[in-house]
């Protein structure tokens, strides 16, 4: 066995794989996520088993269990027992490094949910030492919007974590990419606003209410538990994060900086 | 008839507007202003009848016409599997 603590949006996970198994999942992806023990860290034992989903097809839809002691979530490539107090997490994976990736954004998603996080689809940019995010579901220009600015000042191409920390939002990179190649460590910044991207002949920002900001965050946040109390700490991070920032649509044009618009908007 | 809010739902009011998620469906419903005050009012003990008089009183619009207004908006939730009747 060996371990070492993940953090991911802030939480820590002390993990241990069982049987060496973290190089048949792709561990040394995750090196710039994990750091030394942390008190705060919950453990999460990892056991590869062969005996699972194996061959082309496309690994099942997820199912879950809410039992009383524990929530489950069930794909054919992977099972993770989460603990609703004390115990450590349980995730038993198919021995590749796609099961074991979709495996930790289901668990991350949960465990941001508990901790007045969310995990959101959506672009992560760093600027001049403020944090930005631009949601938008696949083919809205995630990607493209990060490979035209530069991946150093990226914090996701795909998926990005935020938390509240002492009432602020902190906006954080995940090791999740989507199109483009993993960049960068851990890094986080104060969230200064959100800008739900759309291809436009003309760049520039719409100020959104609250209430039109949450029925399009809702539609990128990541999540898997669709028990009523698990949607309505969704529901309730959504609302408090949409009233803490502001929010526009960012019209862009292809190849535009973004930064002229978002500046203007954000001095609306 | 009394109504309930389904047990599956997560629900929430932002700035006015009600946010209605069905655990099951995992979809968003969406209600305006007055969706969304009707939505607080059903408590499992109020009736159409209540409702509609609360809706009278808050909006200052006539009975006939909220009475009118508060079956839509039943119907509606009930289509949508959003409301449970509460058996007399």
């Amino acid at each position: 066995m060996k371990g070492s603590t993940l953090s991911i949006g802030g939480v820590s996970l002390q993990t241990s794989f069982k049987d060496d198994c973290a190089q048949d999942l792709g561990w040394a992806q995750y090196a710039p996520f994990l750091s030394e023990r942390k008190k705060s860290a919950k453990n999460f034992h990892i056991t590869a088993d062969r005996r699972l989903h194996r061959g082309a097809r496309s690994p099942s839809g997820i199912t879950v269990a809410n039992k009383p002691s524990e929530t489950v979530f069930t794909r054919t490539d992977f099972k993770l027992r989460l603990p609703l107090s004390g115990g450590p997490a349980r995730l038993t994976v198919a021995p590749n490094p796609y099961s074991f990736d979709s495996a930790l954004r289901v668990l991350y998603s949960w465990a941001l949910s508990k901790n007045q996080g969310l995990l959101v689809h959506a672009a992560g940019l760093l600027h001049l030492g403020r944090g930005f995010i631009f949601p938008g579901k696949s083919g809205k220009g995630k990607s493209t919007l990060v490979k035209s600015l530069g991946k150093s000042d990226a914090l996701s191409d795909e998926l990005v974590a935020f938390k509240f920390i002492r009432s602020k939002p902190f906006l954080f990179s995940t090791p999740f990419w989507g199109e483009l190649s993993r960049q960068g460590g851990q890094r986080r910044a104060p969230l200064a606003g959100i800008f739900f991207l759309n291809q436009n002949p003309k760049t520039y920002a719409e100020p959104l209410a609250p209430k039109q900001a949450a029925r399009k965050l809702l539609e990128t946040v990541l999540w898997f538990d669709p028990s009523a109390a698990a949607t309505g700490k969704v529901l309730d991070c959504a609302a408090k994060l949409v009233e803490s920032v502001p929010c526009f649509i960012l019209n862009l044009r292809k190849n535009d900086s973004p930064w002229p618009a978002v500046e203007a908007g954000l001095a609306l | 008839m009394i109504y309930r809010k389904s047990r599956r739902l997560a629900h929430r009011i932002i700035e006015g507007e009600g946010f209605v998620i069905d655990s099951r469906q995992q979809q968003l419903h969406h209600l305006n202003l007055v969706g969304a005050q009707i939505w607080q009012w059903i408590d499992g003990k109020r009736d159409a009848a209540a409702l509609a008089k609360e809706l009278a009183a808050h909006y200052e619009v006539d009975l006939k016409t909220a009475d009118k207004d508060v079956e839509i908006f039943l119907k509606e939730m009930k289509t949508q599997g959003l409301l449970e009747e509460i058996p007399p």
